[in-house]
């Protein structure tokens, strides 16, 4: 019985031993020596620089894999399907577009590789790349890598307008209302919703609102208005507080009468974050100016 | 001692198992990865989900020709599906060493498989296919058949246009016949011509214009009576003449030359094409007449044929201005719509004052068609009209139209408008004009550009502004171009316009830096 159990130990032990000396070879000496992703924002193509360096006198052909390079708005990780191998050249277009699916030659010393990055929101990654031979695994790294969310900024301009069509001399006043929203952050916002707020100033009334839904590009700022050349919000000044006007294609119109002045607000929410600003038209003095000369047309007193 | 008595039988299983498990094992270690990867994929072709079969087949592609072994092997797997992935998947690597079994593939159970070996077979495009896919040529799927007769023609195999031109006479598939008259077209063999003739009247209109236009490209002067024959004819006719143009005949201008009275105003037209096909400088006298033909349609092509040859600057093609400017005359809108673009092919100055006034014209067709032909004249006298019409028309698009005529005129009489245009009330028109000032790298535009960028609010226009600033390239605009390259509140594609800019005035900075002062 003892003997039985020596010998199945030993040809246990002995078959084990054969799997795992192949698995211990050494095999060839390639390492990560530089991993280095520049700063990316989310729905923004990035890239990670990887300098691999081959210790071997000769060429050799390791697969890479990087993991976690490409992460969906669910949070479902997908590897990078090609890497870039810059040319000796200085023109941009010299790379070779290589695929994952083969393995990649290192020429003894250096070698520069460029996997591209993608992530649909912002956040912190954890990327790992992994070079290996046959199998073997030659050498991992890890790189966290920060995506940055945007920086949303909005920004509200006026100026008295002229309309095509109108002409009611000075008993109409126009002034137009520009606004942007400003993204100073590296990620792209989308369906960024913005309010607008319109309240009469003395009375504190609200007198107007809307909502719209916006996307701002990384580093760029979109104009809040949906027609170019017509403002976002139109201000009709009017003895009456009234008219007939449509100002088509503007659909933010607030009436008011001489001496209205109004309090225009614009906000915008995107993941949390709140951002907003104000202004008042026309200003106090342009209104006070306005009913002067209001009363003074009359024939009473200001 | 007996082995029985060492080892009991719960023993041996275990052992087994073991060695089982360490050959595995070592197989698993042992085989080459890119096997390993490949074999997956393979296996991946014939997932239920379409999607991971597609994935799969794009990324054996992307592996090439490792991954042709396997796939040929596939050939032979038991899912339908698989061999036709593998083989679509071997003609986009294109490997030859797989072109005997996809010839076996063409006898697959599956049409599917077949057809995607046929097609595969075609694009590897190596001749030793022609007998396999020949023996296609009578599959029973129509698919295949088509398949087959496609990738005959690309192979340009002489032999194979033999097989082809029975088919002519027993497919009863419209588009496998179609694929065959393709092909045919395609190898150029002797006597397809003759026998793409029999095809001629074939009650399929799809058929009989490929028939048409693969006489056209055979060049084969027997089809010459064939193809005059149907100009009378108003759907074919008009592909006939194109492709009568083509024929190696020196008979061909003088038939078509007797053409030109028969009482059939669409073979008077067909006609009159055909001869301007032929871009032959005799016949422009000929075509001149055809300006007085009582057929409108007769009237309107002679302008359009004249027209190629005021292009093409033919040898005597001046002669046809004259009669041109009489025709804007003419009593037919659409002919004298023909007659405009015509002679703005010409470049003629003659043609300028006449062109000047139809600008004014009610029709817009004519104003926009006048206006191209100014642009192409390119003659300085059309600004000052030109100008008018941008600032008197409502209709942004011709608005628009005129100003870019203006910028192809260009010289420094068109720069001034353009200026003006900067202040447009419709920011395409202030495009347009910021683009033209930079085209026209009108140093004088520069403060007006300058002054625009103050107040304009479209992105599209300060982009055209900035970018302008950066074709002109004069020093003045740095300091703007400096600041909005770093301003954060700036649309982002002005703020890159700028930078480009600002790095093509510093670069001509440096060229002039580098040049000797003047004396």
């Amino acid at each position: 019985m003892k003997n039985k159990t020596l010998i199945t130990v030993f040809v246990v032990v002995l078959a084990l031993a054969l799997v795992f000396l192949w698995a211990l070879e050494p095999g060839a000496d390639v390492e990560i020596v530089d991993l280095h992703a520049p700063p990316i924002g989310a729905s923004t193509p990035g890239k990670l620089d990887i300098v691999l360096r081959n210790n071997e006198p000769e060429p050799v052909d390791i697969w890479l894999d990087v993991e976690n390079a490409f992460v969906d708005e669910n949070g479902i990780s997908h590897p990078t399907s090609r890497v870039i191998i810059p040319e000796n050249s200085s023109g941009p277009w010299d790379v070779d577009f290589v695929s994952l699916q083969k393995p990649i030659t290192l020429l003894p010393g250096n070698n520069s590789v460029k996997a591209r990055l993608g992530y649909r929101l912002p956040g912190e990654y954890e990327l790992e790349v992994k070079v290996s031979e046959d199998s073997r695994l030659l050498d991992s790294a890890s790189l966290t890598v920060e995506v940055q969310p945007p920086e949303l900024s909005l920004k509200l301009e006026y100026e008295k307008v002229s309309w095509k069509g109108l002409e009611r001399g000075n008993d109409i006043e126009l002034y137009g209302i520009y606004g942007y929203l400003i993204n100073y952050g590296p990620s792209l916002a989308e369906d960024v919703c913005t309010n607008l707020s319109v309240t009469e100033e003395r009375t504190g009334e609200t007198v107007f609102t809307s909502s719209e839904v916006y996307d701002v590009g990384d580093y760029d700022k979109t104009t809040l208005w949906t027609w170019p050349d017509y403002p976002y919000a139109l201000i009709e000044i009017t003895r009456s507080g009234t008219s007939e006007e449509s100002y088509m294609p503007v659909q933010n119109v607030i009436r008011g009468k001489t001496g209205d002045v109004f309090r225009v607000n614009v906000s915008s929410e995107w993941g949390g974050q709140t951002v907003s600003t104000e202004i008042l038209v026309p200003t106090e003095e342009e209104s006070v100016e306005k009913s002067e000369k209001k009363s003074e047309e009359e024939g009473g007193n200001p | 001692m007996k082995i029985a008595d060492i080892f009991t039988r719960r023993h041996a299983i275990f052992l087994l198992l073991i060695l089982l498990f360490t050959g595995f094992s070592a197989g698993c270690l042992g085989q080459d990865p890119m096997e390993a990867r490949v074999d997956s994929l393979v296996r991946e072709l014939g997932n239920e989900d379409g999607d991971a079969r597609l994935v799969a087949v794009y990324a054996l592609i992307d592996i090439g020709e490792p991954a042709v072994p396997s796939l040929i092997k596939a050939l032979g797997d038991r899912d339908a599906n698989v061999r036709e992935l593998s083989a679509f998947a071997i003609g986009r690597i294109g490997d030859q060493k797989a072109v005997e079994a996809l010839s076996e593939a063409l006898s697959d159970p599956e049409p599917e498989v077949r057809r995607s070996s046929a097609h595969a077979l075609g694009r590897i495009g190596d001749k030793s296919a022609v007998e396999a896919l020949s023996k296609a040529l009578s599959d029973p799927e129509p698919e295949v058949r088509g398949s087959s007769a496609r990738a005959l023609g690309i192979l340009e195999a002489p032999e194979a246009t033999g097989l082809l031109i029975p088919l002519l006479q027993y497919e009863d598939d419209e588009v496998v016949l179609q694929e065959v008259v393709v092909a045919l077209r395609r190898l150029k063999g002797p006597g397809a011509a003759s026998a793409l003739l029999e095809v001629l009247d074939h009650e399929n209109e799809d058929v009989r214009r490929e028939v048409v236009i693969s006489l056209g490209e055979l060049g084969d002067p027997v089809a010459s009576e064939a193809l005059l024959e149907l100009f009378d004819e108003e759907e074919l006719g008009y592909t006939a003449a194109s492709a009568f143009g083509n024929l190696r005949s020196n008979q061909t201008v003088e038939k078509l030359t007797g053409l030109l009275d028969s009482r059939d105003p669409i073979i008077r037209a067909n006609a009159v094409k055909a001869l301007g096909n032929t871009e032959d400088p005799a016949v422009i006298p000929p075509l001149i007449e055809m300006l007085e033909d009582p057929a409108l349609e007769v009237r309107k092509e002679a302008a359009h044929m004249l027209g190629t040859f005021g292009y093409l600057e033919a040898p005597g093609a001046e002669k046809a201005v004259t009669p041109l400017i009489r025709a804007l005359e003419d009593r037919d809108e659409d002919v004298r719509i023909s007659v405009i673009y015509s002679l703005g092919s010409f470049g003629d100055e003659e043609a300028v004052l006449p062109l000047i006034s139809l600008l004014g014209h009610k029709d817009a067709a004519v104003r926009k068609a006048a206006a191209y032909a100014l642009g192409r004249i390119g003659d300085p006298r059309a600004v000052e009209a030109l100008t008018e019409r941008v600032e008197t028309e409502e209709n942004w698009l011709e608005r628009r139209i005129m100003a870019e005529t203006l910028i192809e005129i260009g010289g420094t009489e068109a720069v001034e408008p353009l200026i003006m245009l900067l202040e447009d009330k419709d920011y395409r028109i202030r495009q347009s004009a910021a683009m033209g000032l930079g085209k026209l790298r009108a140093t004088e535009a520069v403060d007006a550009l300058l002054e625009a960028l103050e107040t304009e609010r479209e992105r599209v226009v300060r982009q055209a502004e900035v970018s302008a600033l950066g074709e002109i390239g004069d020093k003045r605009a740095a300091e703007t171009l400096r600041q909005l390259s770093t301003d954060r509140n700036e649309y982002r594609h002005v703020r890159e316009a700028a930078g480009e800019a600002l790095g093509k005035l510093e670069a001509k900075g440096e060229a002039n830096a580098s040049l000797p002062p003047l004396e």
